[in-house]
């Protein structure tokens, strides 16, 4: 439908920019409308990007809880330490057409997995180990990056 | 607060005043204004006028309760005053704090009444040497304040470490059970951080110290390039001196340039009498981040729930602690490589 959600959260930002600031005249209120802008640039954001990140994000998580199940598979004692992880949760079959509220679910699932992966891992690690940790905080940066696309945003 | 107590602040505030000061006469209240700066509590500057004598500024700030982040068991309004109330009687110089009120009739909630100090919170934007020359003098008190006796000012109740090496452990047990409690999702980067905290606590503390938490630019007032009134109190700590230095770190490096920092800490170490510790100093540089990231998650806590659905705690909770996790993330990432 037309116009989009994006541009009308466009349409609200010149409102406020061209319309509200101008009028503005405590310091308070410029702040809040500073907050303002950024907030609905965020909303735009999410509505454009939100659903490809977060399934970008649920197949990375699955790709680094699938070297987890790999790596305690050869590891015994990588396995004792780390007890027992919801690795299960990466096999969950991938709908080819996933709602949000679904994308959202499984998240909280792999994610909860992945941490308690970081929660359990041992301070002693032999270089196999040491390469699976590494994987994680590569998963972690990555994770940093996508939140910041939608967060890190100039109102334009 | 309530639009209606917020509408009705100026008669509040006149009767308060009225009921405080009972040897003066005709109080009132005039230009009530919200303050646009700090994140965590709301505040409106005021003026106040009143025939007779009262040893009180006339200039005055209102200083609501209400926190976008912090919660009382970490950083409570009451604590933050009572600090405020022991600094006065020291040489660090801090706004005269002169009420706390627990009597809800007044606004619905606790609040502060506070001397409002006109000073300069610019920074950033200052001329190099200007910047320099406030800073000299931000570190010969902060110097100052790594040397006053807590236990003699009544600040024990802030918590005070056993020995050296409870300074961090602490501040690192507090902190995880906030971030516990706060989370609404799982995040790894706050998991890993504290696992590299956990790994890397600093056992060596030359002095324990009354901290400030959130130190340096931004957290003072200063005129005629001397620091006039320090500000931010609430994250006050008993503790690693080091704390404070890497925050102050963290906050004026970017700014000043790695040379103008190292004469700087070489100076806070000479007029302290404080051995700076590099590992100390390395440990509360990743802390900081965690501890500011967690005081954030409160916020969107709050927000989320509908506990406090207001822009301003949005902001706070989300845009906020986009630097500090990039920080953590990187360091922790770089000490696995």
């Amino acid at each position: 439908m037309r116009p989009t959600p994006a541009e009308i959260i466009e349409g609200l930002q010149y409102s406020l920019r061209n319309d509200l600031q101008p009028e503005l005249h405590s310091a308070w209120a410029e702040r809040m409308a500073g907050s303002m802008l950024w907030a609905l640039e965020h909303l735009k954001q999410r509505w454009l990007h939100e659903h490809e990140l977060a399934v970008e994000e649920n197949a990375d998580l699955r790709t680094v809880l699938d070297s987890v199940a790999a790596a305690v598979g050869v590891d015994a004692a990588l396995g004792q330490a780390l007890g027992a992880p919801d690795l299960a949760v990466a096999s969950i079959p991938v709908r080819p057409w996933p709602p949000a509220s679904d994308l959202i679910a499984e998240n909280d699932r792999l994610r909860s997995a992945l941490d308690g992966v970081v929660e359990a891992f041992p301070e002693e690690r032999d270089d196999a180990a040491n390469e699976l940790w590494r994987e994680l905080l590569g998963y972690i940066a990555r994770q940093t990056e996508r939140d910041d696309r939608l967060i890190n945003v100039t109102p334009g | 607060m309530e639009l209606e107590t917020i509408q009705r602040l100026p008669e509040i505030l006149t009767a308060y005043l009225g009921e405080r000061l009972p040897s003066v006469r005709n109080v009132s209240v005039t230009n009530v204004v919200r303050s646009a700066g700090g994140g965590s509590r709301s505040m409106w500057f005021f003026d106040a006028a009143w025939e007779g004598e009262a040893l009180v500024a006339k200039q005055l700030t209102f200083r609501a309760n209400e926190s976008t982040c912090f919660r009382d068991a970490e950083a409570s309004l009451e604590k933050e005053y009572r600090v405020f109330r022991a600094l006065q009687e020291t040489p660090i110089p801090v706004p005269a704090n002169y009420w706390y009120e627990r009597d809800p009739k007044w606004a619905g909630e606790d609040f502060v009444i506070r001397e409002r100090v006109d000073g300069d919170g610019s920074f950033r934007e200052l001329p190099a040497a200007r910047q320099r020359a406030i800073l000299d003098h931000f570190v010969e008190l902060l110097a100052i304040q790594h040397n006053l006796d807590w236990n003699a000012m009544g600040l024990s109740f802030l918590g005070a470490p056993s020995d050296g090496a409870d300074c961090a452990r602490l501040v690192v047990e507090t902190w995880e059970r906030a971030t516990k409690r706060e989370l609404l999702e799982p995040q790894p980067v706050m998991t890993a951080t504290m696992a590299w905290l956990k790994r890397n606590l600093p056992t060596a503390v030359d002095r324990i110290v009354l901290g400030q938490g959130q130190v340096g630019p931004g957290q003072f007032l200063h005129r005629e390039d001397r620091v006039i009134a320090s500000l931010d109190w609430e994250s006050a700590f008993i503790g690693d001196p080091m704390s404070d230095l890497a925050y102050l770190d963290l906050m004026v490096r970017p700014v000043i340039g790695d040379e103008a920092m190292a004469a700087l800490i070489a100076r806070y170490s000479e007029l302290s009498g404080i051995p700076i510790r590099r590992d100390n100093m390395r440990f509360y540089t990743v802390f900081q981040s965690y501890w500011a990231v967690s005081a954030c998650l409160a916020a969107t806590n709050r927000f989320a729930t509908g506990e406090m659905r207001k822009l301003q705690v949005l902001t706070l909770g989300v845009q906020a602690p986009r630097s500090f996790l990039r920080r953590m993330e990187r360091i922790v990432r770089e000490a696995a490589a």
